[in-house]
């Protein structure tokens, strides 16, 4: 238990009369590569807002290191070293990479009563970050996000969650819409990540993908967790596929 | 050869200096400012005379004021009808207060800028909370506050006075230089055009305003308090219109329920034409500024020259319409282009 | 980077193309007039006042500079500032607030400029003199016209509907209108029309279909809702003559309606003429000789009348 990061505790989420997600509870280690996987619809999106403060659970409990925590918005989150990277980035198109990666966190120069961004330490962090995430191009951080591919900003979106050491970095369909090398560059950020003490939850509709960096899958079908402990090393894909579909679940249970 | 190659290095780093200078969303409004000039001034040289210089410099800190209120506000995605009425019933306001001796003239003041914040208040209260677009809210707002001008006064103009009171002279005092005859409010629009041009550009305040015109969602999953920055801007908006009001009724000696009439309008071209996106996320204050003496010279020159009455606002709408197509041009060039 | 001056030129040339035509009037050394109005530019009256103005410049070899504001004070007062610094020879103005003037008056009395007033007065202004009616006055014969004739009485209820309540015109007319009824216990009523002519219709439709019953008289204020009685009258019902109106009677519209018998007296203020005679007297003065009077123009015109001022409007529509 002691090396247990986060924990979700039997949440349910309804949305009207639809029970979107039931008596889900879902653990993630420090240092641990988890891969969420399900079905349109099975509920993933849903249980990643919830920890991400974008959405509220009906019922259930969050705990971040053995104690219970209240995330009631994406700051608190934050806050709490849980970092989100959707699938469309999440960035501000027309501003500059460097102000797209202390948004929301700006540094501010003293004196602080003058609200001053500190632009030099915000180019050069976002330079070496960048850097970090795999970008090998000089970009200078002056350069809008309109003006990257869709590989750059995913970058920049990771290089914003590497800089900010969260504890947890939650990646939401982080490679669709990518080529195959700016695909390779976000698994080889996600290896990485491991090693450098973070924590991810890795959300993708590719299972190779998934297959290829995760230390541990769970499955979501309609809501439930179906699966918790599926170790990519000792599974095969097909069988991961039938667990998300439930065609073959009688066989397999 | 070696102070040739010198030559050469100076060359080329102009060149790049204008290359910078050119790619400047400001270009296109300080080309046009130039050129109104020269043109106006080819056809009458009083344009540039200190008296019609001082003359232009009368009227331009007000509309100006709102400008500069309007441009954070259109950057961070939503706009603001009522500047014009609240920039006639503000004045009412603080001279009905003086002028029933119901207080002395600096509490009335204060009481029409507190009324002007609650419609500030109000109008991002409704954008915000509501989710009513701010077309509609302000629009509304826009009728709401000039009925009430007009309600007030029955129509009636309110007396204003020409006291020599330090208050009026702080906000609209005049004094000369040189030939010309300035007024403070100049020097306010000048402070009020740094304070915001920094607060846009270089703090922490601005990266967020331009976030949540940008992309709100985005910046909201951020941290970034777009409902609270857009509240603030409304306020912010009303007050500086406000506070141009006032300024203007003391300049002007009317304080006439009707006046502002259209200026909503007028503001938010002076914006748009300074490179403001009316979308949101983009705009600068320096732009603004261009903006705002683009119009304000056409106005003036047009009247100076002597174009006919009934043909004036061909111009200001050709205008609009011309530094509108730049923009857009320049736009698509921007997305192709990177 | 040329690019951007290949898109520029076509806007700057359009400038540069508007701008020439005027410059033609503008040159040669004729003195320059001013004439700066608070009018607005689609208020039909306006558009006689600017004949007038033009007929004289023509008439005297001088260029005559028009502006409408549309009772924008500020802008007002720049254009007047902007004639100041073009050495205008002399400047024709009418009055948007009163007391908005008083300064730039000086101004230009300071830079040895003539300025005369017209249609709407301001006695403390300063200014040379006056070419206009009184609108005081006029008010006042609105009210005494209604009275004289036993059209109200004691208790009766008037509605005055206008355009943009608050004009200056507007504040003057009603003190006239005031000092009649209510020593008389007559009440009234203003109502706001709006400038735009489809809306004047709607609102004075509206607020008569809600108050026919209580209305024994109406006074229009100004020329666009005095000009649209008879379109409300025939859209709410009401017959010609049901309803006693007097008011303004500067447009085609309201000569119209007198003869046929909707307005019963309607008041003509003479607008060539007022701008004509305006720029004479500012071009005499400037000329040293100081006049030492006003000019009162306006008439109050019934059935028997309307066909020549009817006349003078179509004349003055054709010649342009």
């Amino acid at each position: 238990m002691s090396d247990e990061l986060v924990r979700m505790e039997r949440i349910n989420k309804f949305f009207g009369r639809v029970q979107a997600l039931s008596d889900v509870t879902l653990a993630v280690r420090r240092k641990e590569i988890v891969g969420l996987l399900g079905d349109n619809g099975a509920g993933k999106s849903t249980l990643i807002k919830i920890l991400s403060g974008a959405l509220r659970a009906d019922t259930g409990d969050i705990y971040l290191r053995g104690n219970r925590v209240d995330i009631r918005n994406t700051t608190d989150a934050m806050a709490y070293g849980i970092e989100t990277i959707y699938q469309d980035s999440a960035l501000v198109t027309e501003l500059s990479i460097a102000r797209n990666v202390f948004l929301g966190r700006e540094p501010v120069k003293n004196p602080r009563w003058l609200n001053r961004l500190d632009q030099r330490l915000m180019s050069e962090v976002a330079r070496e970050s960048l850097r970090k995430a795999g970008i090998t191009k000089e970009i200078p951080p002056t350069t809008p996000i309109s003006a990257l591919s869709g590989g750059e900003r995913q970058a920049v979106a990771i290089a914003r969650a590497m800089h900010f050491e969260s504890d947890l970095i939650i990646l939401d369909e982080p490679t669709n819409n990518l080529g195959v090398e700016e695909t390779k560059g976000v698994l080889r950020f996600v290896r990485s990540a491991r090693d450098s003490g973070h924590s991810c939850i890795f959300i993708a509709h590719n299972i190779y993908h998934v297959f290829q960096v995760v230390d541990r899958i769970i499955i979501l079908r309609r809501g439930k967790k179906v699966a918790d402990d599926i170790d990519p090393k000792r599974t095969t894909i097909e069988a991961v596929e039938e667990l998300i579909t439930g065609l073959e679940i009688n066989k397999g249970v | 050869m070696h102070t040739e190659f010198h030559k050469g290095g100076v060359r080329r780093n102009s060149i790049r200096f204008l290359q910078s200078l050119i790619s400047r969303p400001e270009f296109g409004p300080f080309v046009l400012l130039v050129l109104e000039i020269v043109v106006f001034t080819a056809r009458s040289p009083a344009f540039i005379s200190p008296g019609n210089i001082s003359n232009l410099l009368a009227f331009t800190p007000e509309l100006g004021m709102i400008s500069l209120g309007m441009t954070l506000l259109m950057v961070s995605g939503e706009f603001d009808l009522s500047v014009g009425s609240v920039f006639g019933f503000a004045p009412i306001v603080m001279w009905t207060f003086y002028n029933t001796h119901t207080t002395s003239l600096e509490i009335g003041f204060l009481v029409a800028m507190l009324i002007s914040a609650v419609i500030g208040f109000v109008n991002g209260w409704f954008v915000t909370k509501l989710k009513i677009p701010s077309f509609l809210v302000t629009l509304g707002m826009l009728l709401v506050v000039r009925g009430t001008a007009l309600y007030i006064t029955d129509g009636f103009p309110q007396r204003t006075w020409t006291s020599d009171s330090l208050l009026m002279r702080v906000i609209v005092g005049e004094f000369r230089l040189a030939d010309l005859r300035i007024y403070t409010s100049l020097l306010w629009f000048i402070f009020f055009a740094i304070i915001l041009g920094y607060v846009l550009a270089g703090s922490k305040a601005g990266n967020w305003i331009l976030a949540s015109g940008g992309n709100p969602e985005a910046a909201r999953a951020r941290g970034v308090r777009v409902t609270r920055t857009k509240m603030t801007l409304f306020i912010l908006t009303a007050l500086i219109s406000a506070y141009a009001g006032i300024t203007s009724s003391i300049r002007v000696s009317a304080a006439n329920p009707n006046s502002g009439t259209g200026y909503e309008l007028e503001v938010i071209a002076m914006v748009v034409i300074g490179g403001t996106a009316l979308s949101g996320g983009r705009g600068t204050i320096v732009g603004t500024v261009l903006g705002v003496l683009i119009l304000r010279m056409m106005r003036n020159g047009i009247v100076l020259i002597g174009v006919p009455g009934l043909a004036y606002n061909i111009f200001i709408g050709g205008i609009i319409l011309g530094m509108m197509a730049l923009h857009s041009w320049l736009e698509r060039r921007h997305r192709t282009g990177t | 980077m040329p690019n951007k001056f290949r898109l520029l030129m076509p806007i700057l040339g359009t400038m540069a193309a508007l701008a020439m035509p005027i410059a033609g009037l503008a040159e040669g050394a004729k003195p320059i007039y001013y004439w700066i109005s608070h009018g607005s530019p689609t208020d039909p009256v306006w558009t006689y006042f600017l004949q007038g103005a033009e007929q004289w410049g023509k008439d005297m070899g001088a260029d005559v500079r028009t502006s409408f504001h549309s009772g924008d004070v500020p802008s007002q007062q720049e254009a007047v500032r902007a004639a100041i610094s073009a050495k205008a020879r002399g400047i024709v103005t009418s009055t948007p607030d009163p007391g908005s003037l008083t300064k730039v008056i000086a101004e230009a009395h300071a830079a040895g400029i003539p300025v005369v007033i017209m249609n709407t007065e301001d006695k403390t202004s300063g200014r040379d003199a006056y070419v206009g009616g009184d609108n005081v006055a006029i008010g006042r014969r609105w009210a005494q016209y209604l009275v004289d004739h036993n059209f109200v009485k004691k208790g009766d209820f008037v509605w005055m509907p206008v355009e943009v309540p608050g004009a200056t015109y507007q504040v003057l007319e009603t003190q006239g209108i005031d000092s009649v009824f209510k020593p008389l216990g007559i009440t009234y009523e203003i109502t706001e029309a709006k400038l735009d002519q489809a809306e004047i219709i709607s609102r004075m439709s509206d607020y008569l279909t809600a108050n026919k019953s209580k209305i024994k008289a109406i006074i229009g204020l100004g020329d666009l809702v005095t000009g649209s009685i008879k379109r409300v009258f025939d859209q709410v019902g009401v017959k010609a003559g049901e309803i006693p109106v007097v008011g303004w009677g500067n447009s085609l519209e309201t000569a119209q309606e007198v003869l046929d018998g909707y307005v019963n007296a309607a008041m003509w203020q003479d607008p060539q003429a007022t701008s004509y005679m305006a720029l004479s007297l500012a071009s005499m003065i400037a000329g040293g000789i100081p006049p030492g009077f006003d000019i009162s123009v306006g008439t109050l015109y019934e059935k028997d009348k309307a066909g020549t001022y009817l006349k003078i409007m179509q004349g003055a529509k054709e010649h342009k």
